[in-house]
């Protein structure tokens, strides 16, 4: 049966109660858990970061405060994830298999050499995951309260930087199509500079909406400023 | 012991011992490969550093040029 009256008096105590929880938390300096933000964090894996600690690059000025950092979605690593767990697998499949084909079992490879070559194809193969990986990991756009960064790592000996001042951006726009961009919120961050008419891409990047609500907001401060 | 130039021919013309040839070319050009990737990672850590992350991404890729030298040595001593 549901209670029509309720005595004040016992949430009144247990309001008390949990104020003087919240003071405690205070004095001794730590955050409640729900004031920490899931966008403020800074892991190594992160790939939308607002406000970013323990992340700086080489041309930043000691004024120069990133505002925003990102990355690909981690979900589209998962293309070379699976690729190389299949490739983990194929030569335990291939040693499963051999009794069953006679004409492998004719061929006569030693011993010492057939675990050279097994632990030679596990070395490329964690050389082929670790590339991946610092090709992801190295992709990145930066956007600071002066300028915006974007970092492209590609090939492992192809890197390219390109900056432009945030006075210098003409327009921002992005595109999320799809069902699995639309369903992980994820999609292409647009930012059209003047004079060269140079467009920096920021692709796949988490939250795209707010990525460009964020760099319209900058560009109509510095505007405003000016 | 003088070696016959009909059996290095006859060594030659063996397929495992071809097999063997170009499997430590490869690992050499591998090695080489690695201590490019390592020169790449710290060229990046340089552009842009990660306090928690740089170091340890230096450390695999210093370990696997370690690997990729130790696999050549050995198979260079086994085969």
């Amino acid at each position: 049966m549901p209670d029509i009256f309720i005595s004040t008096h016992n949430n009144k105590a247990e309001d008390n109660k949990s104020k003087l929880q919240i003071k405690k938390i205070d004095f001794h300096g730590a955050k409640p858990s729900h004031v920490v933000s899931d966008d403020n964090h800074s892991h190594a894996l992160a790939s939308f970061c607002e406000n970013p600690q323990g992340f700086s690059f080489q041309t930043q000025k000691r004024d120069e405060v990133i505002l925003l950092f990102l990355r690909r979605h981690f979900i589209t690593n998962l293309p070379w994830i699976l690729i190389a767990i299949i490739l983990s697998l194929i030569p335990i499949a291939f040693i499963a298999l051999i009794p069953r084909f006679t004409l492998l079992t004719a061929i006569q490879i030693p011993r010492q050499l057939a675990t050279i070559i097994i632990l030679f194809y596990y070395l490329i193969l964690f050389s082929y995951v670790f590339i991946n990986f610092i090709t992801w990991f190295y992709n990145v756009f930066l956007v600071t309260n002066e300028r915006i960064v974007d970092i492209d790592y590609s090939h492992i000996v192809v890197h390219n930087i390109a900056e432009t001042k945030v006075g210098q951006i003409e327009d921002v726009n992005y595109t999320q199509a799809g069902f699995i961009r639309t369903l992980l919120n994820f999609g292409d961050v647009f930012v059209q500079t003047a004079g060269t008419e140079m467009i920096f891409e920021a692709l796949a990047v988490p939250k795209p909406r707010e990525v460009t609500k964020i760099i319209a907001n900058l560009i109509a401060k510095e505007a405003h400023a000016s | 012991m003088q070696v016959d130039f009909l059996t290095i021919v006859q060594l030659f013309q063996s397929p495992l011992f071809l097999l063997k040839i170009a499997l430590l070319v490869i690992m050499a050009l591998f090695t080489i490969f690695t201590i490019v990737v390592f020169t790449q990672v710290n060229v990046m850590n340089k552009i842009i550093n990660h306090t928690q992350a740089s170091g340890i991404l230096k450390i695999i890729a210093f370990f696997n040029i370690i690997f990729a030298v130790v696999l050549f040595v050995t198979a260079l001593v086994i085969l």
